[in-house]
């Protein structure tokens, strides 16, 4: 994945409401400083720009780290820190405590108009156990639980594969990690990858409900991932698809399928 | 969930417990004078991950297992915390926390800052956040758990490793919470998203208050000059509701409210704060030599918090020397200062990139 500099400028602040604050900030910070202190931060930044953000620094440093990673690199010209300072410092050269605190109330005000606060997130929710999990994980456990079997091997959708592990590591996983994260790129590409990567690819494209298999096909899935167990989605042609590839239902939940593979 | 929310409390404050009880070796060992709790528990948290990955790294290495770190740890705890510590205090003394110039609208912006951060913290234990990277960080700590293993599984998918993945072993973060999900029966999940990522939050707000001391202008007038005390909490309130609405995925504060329980969070809002905040004091040119030793902690410490400050600190740090030199002169001091700072980022560096094109 390439990436521009002014796309990880743009990655790291969100949008250009953020983007203008921080050049604005960094404005009045400069007008504030003394000469001497004005021409140490052009210098500073000016350095920064030299070492670090520009495209020859950008393609250097992508030889060794993911180019989607590039970003961090602007954590170290921290934008919360430095438009907190040029508010305080801009409030600090104001004669009474009155129009400081009118400042304040403005700027967040303008904040609230053209900013989402994270309580209004869609991630914002409160915690209903301390696992901070949702009720199908706590009933496929159960049903995993109650096979009996020590380290079983299962093929999982994602939504359940990135939560499940963290909650129970007495599975393992027959679709790997980076299996669903390269199903998830533009590029993703079928042919070429090794027999095992492609029966991963298969399971995922299945129980992720992406594609359509035949039976026979499941099956050569199953058998190459050494799978044991499946979960499924509650979806009619999934489950007719994995009954014709030998596997038998064990235990449903509220939106999933438990299934022992039997080939 | 109530006694859920308790319990988390309880064990934030013994982690604040224990990164205060770490400063004291700072004193008679680096010479550092702290006058100010903040300072205390900053520096703290630093040498605590410094020593703890002294420890860790060379176990996770040596393919030890688990419970055998807990057991190390716990009796170096023991040895610094119960022997080391009261002997130096009576060898050395310590510095006393300084109340000079308290007065009451201090103490109303400390408190105010004090709620904002908790406030902050209080709305990073709300956020529910689902990915691969929660998926990878806390599975590797619940396979840590249960297998009595360090980095020889998988944590995303638990099959066993080829070899040990450099890009995360290397940094001890992880294990020192692990070691404290075992000795205290906390569930792995619990201990990211209900005290990792406040502490996250916390430390950031106590790394934003040094930052406002040590930006703090005597030049200015209205109702914060003169008192640092003020200003560094109107700082902190300030930079909390500004966290509070910056909420891109790939911003700082995404990193602390929502990715708090990650290593990267802890780079993004302690390390660099701590490191910044050293810069600063270097460009004022007050107490040099205390402050060239605080960048050296910040430095060695960065890596043992997160893999990520492996580059991000030394290309802070260069960036830093860089405009210091131009101001000030001295190339060789400045220099051979700042390299010995990134010379630990810098090794751990090669080995990984060694393991990584071998």
């Amino acid at each position: 994945m390439e990436v521009t500099v002014s796309q990880a400028l743009m990655y790291y602040v969100g949008d250009w409401f953020w983007c203008v604050l921080w050049a604005a900030a960094i404005v009045v910070i400069m007008f504030s400083l003394t000469l001497t202190n004005r021409l140490t931060l052009a210098c500073c930044m000016a350095f920064s720009v030299l070492l670090l953000y520009n495209p020859i620094a950008l393609k250097l440093i992508c030889k060794f780290v993911e180019p989607y990673t590039y970003y961090r690199f602007f954590w170290i010209a921290p934008a919360g820190i430095i438009i907190s300072y040029a508010l305080i410092d801009f409030m600090g050269r104001l004669r009474f405590a009155g129009f400081s605190v009118i400042v304040a109330v403005a700027f967040f005000f303008m904040l609230s108009k053209g900013a989402l606060p994270f309580y209004k997130l869609d991630t914002f929710k409160l915690p209903e156990n301390e696992y901070q999990l949702e009720g199908d994980i706590f009933q496929l456990q159960d049903a995993i639980a109650s096979c009996g079997k020590s380290n079983p091997r299962i093929a999982m959708p994602m939504p359940v594969q990135m939560e499940y592990r963290s909650y129970d590591a007495s599975v393992e996983t027959a679709i790997r990690k980076e299996t669903y994260q390269g199903m998830g790129r533009k590029e993703y590409e079928f042919s070429g990858k090794s027999r095992r990567k492609q029966a991963e690819y298969v399971l995922g494209g299945l129980l992720n409900n992406i594609k359509a298999y035949s039976p026979e096909e499941v099956r050569d899935a199953l058998k190459l991932t050494r799978s044991e167990f499946v979960i499924s989605p509650r979806v009619g042609e999934i489950y007719d698809t994995l009954s014709a590839a030998g596997c038998s239902e064990i235990a449903t939940t509220d939106s999933y399928i438990f299934y022992r593979v039997s080939i | 969930m109530t006694v859920v929310y308790i319990k988390a409390a309880l064990v934030i404050i013994l982690f604040l417990v224990l990164f205060y009880l770490a400063s004291f070796i700072l004193e008679p060992v680096l010479k550092l004078s702290f006058n100010d709790i903040s300072d205390r528990l900053v520096c703290g948290c630093l040498i605590y991950f410094f020593v703890f990955e002294i420890i860790c790294v060379p176990m996770i290495m040596l393919k030890q297992p688990f419970h055998r770190l807990v057991i190390m740890w716990l009796v170096l705890l023991f040895l610094w915390f119960l022997v080391l510590n009261p002997l130096l205090v009576f060898k050395h003394g310590c510095g006393r926390i300084s109340l000079q110039g308290i007065n009451i609208i201090s103490l109303i912006m400390i408190t105010a800052a004090t709620a904002a951060v908790v406030f902050l913290a209080a709305v990073s234990v709300c956020q529910r956040y689902t990915a691969w990277d929660p998926g990878y960080y806390i599975g590797t700590m619940n396979t840590t758990l249960f297998t009595d293993t360090m980095y020889l599984y998988d944590g995303a998918d638990g099959t066993p490793e080829e070899y040990i993945n450099l890009r995360y072993a290397l940094s001890g973060f992880y294990m020192q919470f692990c070691i404290f999900c075992s000795i205290l029966s906390i569930h792995a999940r619990t201990m990211a998203w209900f005290i990792m990522r406040p502490l996250c939050v916390i430390m950031a707000g106590l790394c934003v208050y040094r930052l406002g001391c040590a930006c703090h202008n005597e030049l200015w007038t209205g109702f914060i000059r003169k008192e640092r005390r003020v200003f560094a909490a109107v700082f902190v309130v300030i930079w909390a509701g500004i966290s509070l609405y910056w909420s891109g995925t790939h911003t700082t504060a995404y990193f602390m409210i929502v990715r708090g329980y990650e290593a990267k969070g802890w780079c993004a809002n302690v390390v660099i704060a701590a490191v910044l905040c050293a810069a600063i004091m270097l460009f004022k040119r007050k107490n040099e030599e205390e402050w060239w030793k605080r960048l050296s902690l910040a430095c060695f410490a960065s890596v043992p918090i997160s893999m990520s400050s492996m580059a991000l600190v030394p290309a802070c740090v260069a960036i830093m020397a860089l405009t210091l030199i131009a101001r000030y002169g001295q190339l060789q001091k400045t220099l051979a200062r700042a390299t010995i700072c990134v010379l630990p980022n810098v090794m751990i560096m090669a080995v990984y990139l060694a393991s990584k094109f071998r």
